[in-house]
């Protein structure tokens, strides 16, 4: 039972997404819950397969398709090694691409949302000149609800592969390496544990705790890391459906490109990690 | 699932989770997501109260609740909701107001936390008092649109909810809307709303007509209930008509003018258990307005659209203006392709005409003074709807923090806010340092004391009672003696023994200037130190002024006296014209870093940077943007605390005590508890 994945299929159908493909490791579930009326259960188990989720999406709908049937892929508690793959074959397609995992306190999520096309509500500028600034005119003309337009942007995004590339050696890395999250080298540790060992790592199992000593800060993470805790996954699941939503309905600027919780800490950070943007 | 319990947590803690006995108040959209959280993480002793009944508006944000549910009671449905999924945990739902007296001191004691899922301020401050005089953490949240907050409250350790002034409330249940309203800005939703319902995309969310099913129109929850779910019956065709019944009409201004000010308002007066402690709303008759002269534009100012903008017209010329633009927008729509519907947009002129003339008329119905088009226009851009995402996100924040709490490690709690986005540190949640309690705290201090400015010819003794006391003091039942050596008992909360005072004044009692009353409020446990100043010149409208006297507020120009007042009466935060009440921007104290408790030196100084925000509340694109430009004088000087401060709506940097001028957004949250 993976409940970061629960949480963001509830979130987006909470929003009204119409088409919502749920995917297990063998069985489907779900289907088109449409309309905005929430009438989802208690959290699901939901891990979206890669193998069947990306062959779904290569011959992907036209553009005139006002709800492209699948525009959009987003994973839960996957490999390194499938989420990669799976990403380099939605950026190749034009496919808006989302994962995520929470490991006891901490979570993250990651989008790679190709060349992302979006407005954005700016105000038309109108700054009221110095000096006259205590008058009453002043006053007014400043409160005056401004007037604001809608104005279109773009940005880049890199792939997920390349955001775990990113060299840190070197004397140019220091300064970064300084203000980045430490949970973007925890994720590095976990996946590779996930790698190695085939699994995440547990508190107990006697076994592990020779892989753990090796492998993971003992000091950042003792039991801090062990299976998904239900709030973790609200606040990241929160997050994402968001950014999944944003990504839909191309508002706003979206979290390029990795989000991190602490859950400790209470903390959330929005890192672009990544080769610097052409 | 049982594994997923007890994975995360460690031993003790799992331990202490499984015995914790935590009241959730509010079933609405944080306290759905938390109630799922709380047995998802091992709670199993979970009391939960809501005095609302489910409504279709609900469905969209509030997982728990399906369409088979409407009418029901929240607390209840979301009780057995979650039993389906978790049926080991022991749940107690009542269906009732936390203020209800009932819910005693001895009550609260029972908790080990209380979690608050409110979405209005008279529960939250009551809530607040009895968690105090019980000494149980309580952990406060709030959301709008895109921003929340989650901070934790322990009695002589943190502020408490109180200790800062808050700006008048920002979100409205829905039957304030459509019953109830007390302030414009609550006219002005009502319009927008009632734009949408004639001319836009219909939303089950932004019911105009009268609520049968408001808790407060019936003493027994069970009797709105029962309303509710018959409301609910009709309630379903109602809806689909209201546009239609107007096509019906043909837009007929008339028609629409008589069903909107002067039939619903007749159904109002029929829910009489509403207009015991309020002024009763007036039906408009529009044979009788068309007797009314019309205003005549003032010929000096007709060049300048902007001053125009600003007069307020008189109700003639009002329902003039309705039933312009209610045919201009009708033709709008017939304009259209059918099925398509009309966008409200501030700068269209024919939809701001009507949601002036609308909100006016409303105001004028229900007593209250009109505003300009100019200030409705500033209200009306700055309504924020509520976002489900937000509310899973605070809710899970709220357990996380509860987790700390029961670790016996509250020194680690934080105040967290979420921003819409990132800040220039890179953060989209920030966590905060928990700040001390203020010793002038007119609530948590050891002998809570206030100072009000007001009238003694002018304000009576219902005046105190119900909109000083109970309103801006929030007492539920006061009792109040006047300290002149006597105990002459002014109010009582004793049904019959002090109504006979009620509308005199209170110089008729020998108060005057200088006199000291002594509030006391039997259930919140609470006493309250009340000395009177005798002003003849408040602003209009102002019935009185408290008069703060924390010197370690954050906030005033040096240019300004330590002493800040908070007016009160027809401000509604969002009209830019009350120059002398600009205080009521902000409410929470927001430390830019949270390593408070580290000691590191860079966390220390970062500590000292403090900054604050609105309540649970933000603001919309056009303010924040503004707020944005303004920001950026503040980060030449203190280039490496932008922090916040461009994602922040309304905040101000300690150092700088520079006053941004934009303030009172208005929000309009998921409909509970009223
Ligand atoms: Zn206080």
């Amino acid at each position: 039972m993976r409940g970061l994945g629960a949480e963001v299929a509830k979130n987006l159908i909470l929003a009204g997404v119409r088409g919502l493909t749920l995917l297990d490791h063998q069985q489907v579930r779900g289907g088109t819950p449409g309309g905005t009326v929430g009438t989802q259960g208690p959290p699901e188990p939901v891990c979206l397969n890669p193998m069947v989720e990306v062959k779904a999406r290569r011959g992907r709908g036209g553009q005139t398709d006002p709800v492209p049937q699948c525009p959009q892929v987003c994973l839960t508690c996957c490999s390194k090694e499938s989420m990669v793959r799976i990403n380099q074959i939605c950026h190749k397609n034009g496919i808006k691409f989302f994962t995520g995992d929470v490991f006891g306190y901490h979570g993250y999520m990651f989008a790679d949302l190709g060349q992302h096309e979006f407005v954005e509500e700016k105000p038309k500028v109108a700054k009221v000149s110095a000096g006259v600034e205590d008058g009453p005119e002043a006053k007014r003309a400043r409160l005056e609800p401004a007037e604001t337009t809608m104005v279109k942007k773009q940005l880049q995004f890199c792939p997920l592969r390349e955001a775990l590339a990113v060299r840190w050696r070197g004397e140019e890395a220091a300064p970064a390496l300084r203000r980045t999250a430490p949970d973007y080298f925890l994720l590095h540790v976990l996946l590779q544990f996930r790698t190695e060992a085939g699994r995440d790592p547990c508190p107990r199992g006697d076994s592990d705790s020779d892989n753990d000593s090796d492998n993971v800060p003992v000091s950042v993470l003792l039991h801090s890391c062990f299976s998904e805790m239900a709030p973790v996954c609200a606040v990241v699941g929160g997050v994402l459906g968001q950014e999944v939503v944003k990504a839909l309905s191309q508002r706003d600027p979206p979290h390029n490109n990795f989000f991190f919780f602490d859950g400790v800490r209470g903390q959330g950070m929005v890192e672009r990690l990544g080769p610097p943007p052409k | 699932m049982a594994a997923a319990l007890s994975g995360p947590l460690r031993p003790e803690l799992a331990q202490a989770v499984s015995q914790a006995r935590v009241l959730v108040v509010g079933a609405g959209g944080i306290g759905c997501e938390l109630l799922k959280n709380l047995v998802l993480t091992g709670f199993s002793n979970i009391y939960v109260i809501d005095l609302d009944t489910i409504d279709v508006s609900n469905l969209n944000r509030q997982f728990l609740f399906q369409k088979k549910h409407v009418g029901r009671s929240k607390s209840q449905v979301a009780k057995e909701s979650v039993l389906q999924f978790c049926p080991e945990a022991n749940i107690i739902a009542y269906h009732d107001s936390i203020m209800n007296p009932d819910y005693n001191v001895e009550f609260f004691r029972q908790f080990t936390l209380v979690m608050n899922a409110l979405d209005n301020r008279a529960a939250r401050n009551h809530v607040n008092r009895m968690c105090l005089a019980a000494d149980i953490p309580l952990i406060e949240s709030g959301t709008a649109g895109y921003l929340g907050q989650v901070t934790v409250i322990k009695k002589g350790v943190t502020e408490c909810y109180e200790c800062q002034p808050k700006p008048t409330q920002k979100t409205f249940p829905g039957c304030t809307i459509r019953n109830t309203p007390s302030e414009p800005i609550h006219c002005i939703v009502w319009a927008k709303y009632l734009f949408n319902q004639l001319f836009g995309e219909e939303d089950a969310d932004q019911e105009v007509s009268p609520d049968r099913a408001d808790p407060e129109a019936a003493w027994e929850p069970a009797e709105a209930e029962a309303r509710a779910l018959a409301s609910n019956e009709d309630g379903e065709i109602k809806r689909v008509s209201t546009k239609e019944w107007a096509k019906s009409t043909g837009y007929d201004p008339v028609k629409l003018f008589t069903k909107l000010f002067k039939d619903d308002i007749r159904y109002l007066l029929t829910m009489d258990k509403l207009w015991r402690k309020r002024k009763p709303p007036v039906p408009l008759d529009w044979a009788e307005v068309q007797k009314q002269e019309q205003n005549i534009p003032d010929q000096q100012n007709e060049s300048s659209a902007v001053l125009k903008d600003q007069q307020v017209l008189n109700v003639r010329s009002y329902a003039d203006l309705f039933s312009k633009s209610v045919k201009t927008l009708s033709l709008h729509l017939a304009e259209k392709a059918d099925g398509e519907a009309l966008i409200w947009d501030k700068d269209d002129p024919s939809a701001m005409d009507f949601v002036t003339a609308a909100a006016n008329l409303r105001m004028h119905v229900f007593g209250m003074n009109m505003k300009s088009r100019f200030d409705i226009k500033s209200m009306a851009g700055n309504i924020i709807p509520a976002i489900a995402t937000t509310n899973a996100v605070i809710a899970g924040l709220i357990v996380l923090e509860g987790l700390k709490i029961l670790s016996g490690k509250i020194d680690q709690c934080r105040t967290i806010f979420l921003n819409k986005q990132p800040n220039p540190r890179k953060k989209l949640l920030v966590p905060c340092a928990l700040d001390p309690p203020n010793p002038n705290c007119y609530v948590c201090a050891s002998k809570p004391e206030v100072t009000v400015k007001l009238n003694t010819h002018k304000v009576t003794v219902l005046t105190l009672q119900d909109k000083i006391l109970k309103e801006k003091f929030a007492m539920v039942a006061p009792d109040v003696q006047i300290e002149d050596g006597k105990g002459t008992i002014l109010i009582s909360s004793e049904e019959g023994e002090t109504e006979a005072n009620n509308h005199r004044k209170l110089s008729d009692f020998g108060i005057r200037n200088g006199s000291r009353l002594q509030a006391d409020d039997f259930l919140q446990d609470y006493t309250l130190l009340i000395n009177l100043l005798h002003s003849e010149d408040l602003e209009k409208d102002v019935e009185f002024e408290v008069v703060g006297d924390t010197p370690e507020r954050i906030g005033p120009k040096p240019s300004e006296p330590a002493s800040r007042n908070i007016s009160n009466g027809s401000d509604d935060g969002a009209q830019p014209s009350t120059s002398t009440a600009p205080e009521q921007e902000d409410v929470v104290i927001v430390d830019s870093e949270d390593e408070g408790t580290s000691s590191n030196a860079a966390d220390a100084e970062s500590r000292s940077r403090k900054r604050k925000l609105e309540k649970g509340c933000g603001c919309g694109g056009a303010k924040r943007s503004r707020a944005e430009q303004e920001q950026d004088d503040l980060m030449i000087v203190e280039s490496e605390d932008e922090g916040a401060a461009s994602s922040l709506g309304e905040e101000e940097s300690r150092s700088h005590k520079r006053k941004l001028e934009e303030k009172g957004c208005e929000c309009v949250g998921a409909k509970s508890v009223c």
